[in-house]
């Protein structure tokens, strides 16, 4: 007997009882609360609710944000894969990459707006824009991209069984499908803009010689190095999520020939993400860091920053998943894929750590020591949040949105 | 040592000034004038009690390094640290996505306002001498000591950064009473920020860097004189000077063994 | 066909679209700006006209001159007074913040008797009462923290009037007796824990003397003047006298262990030396120098109050004891106190600004103004060469019910005369004397006194804010410097196996910005720090920054422990504690 909440599913799949539903969806909105909790008290006392203090200026949420939207580039990679170079194989996921992607934008804009201490000049940037930073770039980005994850989310909701109904809105989702190519090459040059300038937003800093990198005109290399990685780590996030999200759901959501497919992309651009992130840093230490006074050996000598993490991040989960995934033979084992994509995934995870918490934590006056710092609890329980809206978001959206167009053959 | 520390030159209408300091590390004492003065000028809030030392509001900081001997043969030195005034690729100015930060070409001091920053920090992280401070709370006073404010500087709101802006109110103010004189230009002494006023040991001097003639200028060519993070290439505006080697080393070098584990 | 659904959504939606052209939500937009430049408890300014007004410093015996900002009639800065001749224009941290001390917490406001308000008359009646209660050996004293000043002639005629009293002040307020310090031709100085950098004379004239100067620190603690001296000579307290008497032995030739001799190169290689401390032995030392009466060394001057250090008092003996504590500086030590009182019934009067330090185990407490609220006076200058006087003019308005200490004492001796009366004879006995010149701040201007025409004129000149210097002795004298008692030694025990000494010690009361500002940058340890060399916490089993718990004879407390590399092992630093045997253990 079809009840309100069944009309509300896609056709042809199998969805968890609303019962069932409600017990997944419980514990994260409980944790959501609880995140909002936190992050109010954050907005209403102030940021002295946090750890940051004025060493440690950016915290857990700036790593977050790096992080997030590191991952989230999957939703812009996939779509120029798809409209722009036509890779059709990639349809499969694209719907669900748009998903996640709106949820790490909304989510780091979210975090964001939390983490400044006057959220309501948050226009300020937008009225007194400031054109040498990099971050007045990331802020007009991130907002236009937002808009146009938004506008490409839209479409997918708006295709819901029981919203299709709707005369207006078929025809309004069918007009804007045929805008999806136009949209894709514009969230393709935002991404390209903003995701190098969050690498630029660190590699220009002349006053922290540890993060700061010579480039090409403005731009230094960190910022191609961002874009390079971020192409990388998105078809690896989607390879992730999907899996997850076919495993939690106990059904099989894309044909066997996707994830591979996701894995090798992820493969091939992080072979020259490792190559150029390895000259990169030979030239760091070799030149850069010198140039400016500072021994690049210095800077490990601390603990417990040791030369393992650089070694842990170009090798360990780098060079190793880029290896892993270019092999086909182990690309069609799921256990490798999944493997080398969460290695790929925190390898970029370690590269925004390194760049946010560990440069803040070395010492750049002679006579400071090293600094150390950890999140309080509020500042975990607004990450927490964020990542509570996130799984609500897409919990919501698969059950009642087609994520996944190849599920309804695939469950047959 | 000059007996008049403060001088400002005469500047001429056509010459930009470039205001700086030189400080001379043998002469401080770490005695905190030179901090307390400065907050008392700038109207800082004494800090809540549930602040650490790194979430306290110091626009001026003196920092106490030793010699690293053993007892009884440890010496110390302090170095007093404010914003750097950085006169090239000024990091903070270039990475604030508002525009708060403003170098002025006029007399060369790095400008903050308060007023229009968003609070995001980005200048902080941008800061190698840690010069930026953010108001992680309200400000508050103890009861009855909002009467002491200075009326002319306007206390910030939380959720702001702000630093040293060499008392530039107080150049603001010498102007006016010079321009009322019917005078174009400040005579020497006639704007001292509060800290180079305050210095009992007299070992900050200030001047205008551009001025060949000043004695600021003449002590910032000395060899004794050095400036820190130099090969960050920001170009301060502020000199240190001491004839001790230990002292120029644990505050110039950083190149150092790092023995820290 | 009528207004339908359709047209409403149009005309909402044109609206929409139209408001953003209107100048409406962009000027709301812009004053979310203004919501965010707002909190609650935006403090108000002080208005009014800004003056500069002037009066000089009573926070310490340095008598530094004052130029205030004025807003009004609130002081909102204070600076030195260029030329001055004590302070050489310069003020210490503490008097950059003296304006706020009238703010701090702890503020006694009216006369109280063991915590319960009382009418001032009745405090009179019981110190009258005890005095006349008095036995053939029980004294009555008075604790005077700035002696010299005409308060301080008020309170030794009071006493001169009882059969048993004593005029007590701190050993350090005239370390020298009746001499000042030729710094300015001082090449050397032996100093025995004399805080030369950090809290001895006005620092405007030790620093700008600094560069010509070499310094010998001799003592327990680390203190910031050890840090910055030429060479820290560290000795277990009571062994200064030891090591003054072995410098004595090298100076003359004689044989002395390697510190000795090096402390003998330095001051003979450096003429004009001085040994600044206690201890027969260091006045010994000033005899070989050859420092007193000579240009670099101690020179004489006029006046001079001879007061007891409130140690060497018998024990038991005090019977009634009025405690004047002022404004700034370090309090008396209650243990010290407590010792010297009689066992039955003694009587504590503190005539105080605060509720704590004295007032807390006193009977009586009469509030006193606190620093600028009433017009007060300085006595001559730590280490002037010249005898001095000034006057502390009010720069604020006295809250009610506050009584300066001297006219306590003017009342209890039934003298009707009012403080500011003493304060004016004192200036019409100057002018009468006819010595000396005043130097005014306001335009640093010198004159001669015998210049002034008349007492009143002088009166008037002083209240604007001056000094008065008298006219120099000649060098030559028979006076030599007073011999303070040397400190005594701490006797170790399996049980105190630690020796506890004091580390720089912070004013009891300060501006908060100062006590914050300081333990933001580490520049001054918190009051509950115990510092301590890694060996020696190591060994007592503690760790860098653990909490610990410090015993000697008198008491236990609580302490954060600091390792420090540069404190000498097997001692303890911690703030406002007397020397004793200690013992630490983790707590």
């Amino acid at each position: 007997m079809p009840d309100a909440d069944s009309q509300l599913m896609p056709r042809g799949v199998r969805r968890s009882t609303p019962r069932q539903f409600l017990l997944w969806i419980l514990p994260w909105a409980a944790l959501l609360a609880f995140g909002l909790y936190g992050a109010g008290l954050c907005l209403v006392k102030g940021l002295n609710q946090t750890h940051m203090d004025n060493r440690f200026a950016f915290g857990l949420w700036i790593f977050l944000d790096l992080t997030v939207i590191a991952l989230g580039a999957g939703a812009f990679f996939t779509g120029f894969l798809l409209y722009i170079l036509k890779k059709t194989e990639l349809k499969a996921v694209i719907n669900s990459a748009v998903v996640i992607g709106f949820i790490c934008y909304s989510g780091a804009v979210a975090a964001l707006l939390v983490d400044v201490g006057q959220p309501l000049r948050f226009w300020f940037t937008f009225w007194h824009p400031n054109v040498h930073s990099m971050l007045t770039e990331v802020t007009f980005c991130i907002t236009c991209y937002l808009t146009v994850l938004l506008i490409e989310y839209v479409p997918i909701v708006l295709k819901n069984r029981k919203l299709r109904q709707i005369p207006s809105f078929l025809v309004f989702e069918f007009e804007l499908h045929k805008l999806m190519p136009v949209l894709a090459g514009v969230g393709t040059f935002l991404s390209f803009f903003h995701q190098g300038s969050l690498g630029g937003l660190y590699g220009v800093l002349r006053g922290r010689p540890f993060a700061f990198r010579e480039g090409f005109a403005i731009w230094p290399s960190t910022f191609f190095l961002f874009i390079l990685s971020a192409a990388a780590a998105g078809p690896a996030f989607i390879l992730l999520t999907t899996w997850l999200v076919s495993k939690i759901s106990g059904k099989r959501l894309v044909r066997p020939e996707v994830l591979p497919l996701l894995g090798r992309i992820s493969g091939i651009l992080l072979l020259p993400y490792i190559l150029l992130k390895s000259i990169d840093t030979l030239i760091w230490i070799n030149s850069t860091s010198p140039a400016r006074g500072f021994a690049a050996h210095q800077f490990y000598a601390w603990k417990p920053f040791g030369a393992w993490i650089l070694f842990a991040e170009i090798v360990g989960f780098g060079l190793l998943p880029a290896l892993i995934l270019l092999r086909r033979r182990m690309r069609e084992s799921t256990a490798w894929l999944v493997f080398a994509a969460s290695l790929v995934c925190l390898g970029i995870a370690l590269n925004r750590f390194v760049l946010t918490i560990q440069t803040l934590a070395l010492p750049t006056l002679p006579f400071d020591p090293f600094l150390s710092y950890l999140p309080s609890w509020q500042e975990t329980a607004t990450f927490l949040a964020v990542v509570a809206y996130g799984v609500l978001v897409y919990s919501f959206s698969f059950r009642y949105l087609t994520l996944f167009p190849q599920e309804k053959d695939l469950s047959c | 040592m000059s007996t008049t520390p403060t001088e400002t030159t005469t500047k001429s209408a056509a010459r930009p000034a470039r205001y700086g300091m030189v400080i001379d590390l043998d002469r401080c004492t770490g005695c905190g004038a030179c901090m307390v003065a400065c907050a008392v000028e700038n109207n800082v809030p004494p800090a809540r009690p549930e602040a650490t030392p790194r979430t306290g509001i110091t626009w001026m900081r003196v920092y106490k390094i030793s010699n690293g001997a053993p007892f009884p043969d440890t010496r110390a030195a302090f170095i007093p640290m404010l914003c750097q005034q950085c006169g090239k690729d000024t990091p903070c100015a270039a990475v604030c996505p508002q525009e708060a930060v403003q170098a002025d070409p006029a007399t060369g001091i790095v400008d903050q306002m308060p007023q229009r920053c968003l609070g995001c920090r980005y200048c902080m992280t941008a800061c190698p001498y840690h010069a930026r401070y953010f108001n992680w709370w309200d400000p508050q006073w103890p009861p009855g000591l909002e009467k002491t404010l200075n009326p002319d500087v306007a206390p910030r709101m939380r959720g702001v950064v702000e630093k040293c802006n060499f008392c530039h109110g107080r150049l603001h103010a010498a102007r006016a009473r010079a321009a009322a004189e019917g005078r174009r230009e400040l005579e020497p002494g006639e704007y001292v920020p509060a800290c180079v006023e305050a210095c009992p040991a007299r070992a900050i001097v200030f001047g205008d860097l551009n001025d060949p003639a000043s004695e600021v200028a003449r002590l910032a060519r000395d060899a004794q004189s050095f400036r820190i993070l130099e090969k960050l290439g920001t170009e301060p505006k502020i000199y240190y000077r001491t004839a001790r080697s230990w002292v120029r080393q644990a505050a110039a070098q950083t190149e150092k063994e790092s023995a820290h584990a | 066909m009528g207004f339908t659904r359709r047209d409403l959504l149009k005309f909402s939606g044109g609206s929409a679209a139209g408001l953003v052209f209107t100048p409406v939500p962009w000027s709301l937009l812009h004053d979310t700006a203004l919501w965010s430049e707002n909190w609650p408890g935006i403090p108000q300014p002080p208005q009014g006209e800004v003056r500069t007004r002037y009066t000089t410093c009573t926070l310490c015996p340095a008598g530094c001159g004052v130029r205030a900002r004025c807003a009004g009639d609130q002081p909102v800065s204070l600076s030195g007074v260029p030329g001055h001749p004590a302070s050489r224009g310069a003020l210490c941290a503490a008097g950059l913040v003296g304006h706020h001390l009238a703010f701090c917490r702890d503020r006694a406001r009216e006369p109280l008797a063991h915590g319960h308000p009382v009418a001032i008359e009745r405090a009179l009646a019981a110190v009258t009462a005890a005095i006349a209660a008095c036995g053939p050996r029980e004294t009555v004293a008075l604790f005077d923290p700035r002696p010299g000043r005409a308060a301080s002639f008020v309170y030794r005629r009071f006493l001169s009037g009882l059969p048993n009293a004593v005029h007590c002040a701190p050993a350090d307020a005239q370390p020298c007796g009746p001499f000042g310090v030729d710094l300015e031709n001082t090449r050397a100085i032996l100093s025995f824990g004399t805080p030369v950098l950090d809290g001895w004379l006005s620092p405007g004239r030790v620093l700008a003397n600094r560069s010509h100067l070499r310094l010998i620190q001799v003592e327990a603690a680390y203190s910031r003047t050890a840090s910055l001296a030429d060479v820290w000579v560290p000795v277990v307290p009571g062994g200064e006298d030891a090591f003054a008497e072995a410098v004595a032995r090298a100076l003359q030739g004689g044989g002395a262990d390697e510190r000795a001799a090096e402390a003998a190169r330095l001051l003979l290689q450096n003429k004009p030396a001085i040994a600044l401390g206690g201890g027969a032995a260091v006045a010994k030392l000033n005899a070989i120098l050859g420092s007193v009466g000579q240009p670099g060394g101690f020179l004489p001057r006029r006046d001079f109050t001879p007061a007891t250090d409130i140690a060497t008092v018998p024990d038991g003996s005090i019977r009634v004891l009025l405690i004047e504590e002022g404004s700034g500086g370090r309090p008396l030590s209650w243990d010290l106190v407590q010792r010297k009182l009689v066992p039955q019934n003694p009587l504590v009067v503190a005539l105080t600004p605060w509720l704590d330090g004295c007032a807390q185990h006193a009977d009586y407490i009469i509030p006193a103004p606190v620093y600028l609220e009433s017009l007060d006076e300085a006595a001559t200058p730590a280490g002037s060469v010249a005898a001095g006087f000034s006057l502390s003019p009010a720069l604020l308005a006295s809250p009610g019910k506050l009584t300066p200490p001297a006219e306590f004492v003017l009342r209890l001796a039934q003298d009707s005369a009012s403080y500011a009366d003493v304060l004016k004879d004192r200036v019409t006995a100057i002018r009468k004397e006819g010595r000396g010149s005043i130097f005014t701040y306001a335009d640093a201007k010198s004159t001669r006194v015998a210049e002034i025409a008349s007492a009143a004129d002088l009166w008037k000149a002083m209240l604007g804010g001056a000094v008065w210097l008298d006219d120099r002795l000649p060098t030559a004298t028979n006076l030599r410097p007073g011999a303070l008692p040397a400190p005594e030694s701490v006797e170790l025990t399996p049980a105190y196996p630690l020796i506890l000494i004091a580390a720089d010690d912070p004013p009891a009361h300060a501006s908060p910005l100062m006590s914050k500002l300081y333990r933001e940058s580490g520049l001054r340890r918190p009051a509950n720090a115990a510092i301590v060399h890694p060996k020696t916490g190591r060994g007592q089993g503690l760790q860098d920054g653990c909490r610990a718990i410090v015993s000697s004879p008198s008491g236990t407390f609580t302490v954060q422990t600091i390792f420090d590399p540069a404190v000498m092992p097997g001692v303890i630093e911690v703030a406002g504690r007397t020397p004793s045997a200690a013992s630490i253990r983790r707590a």
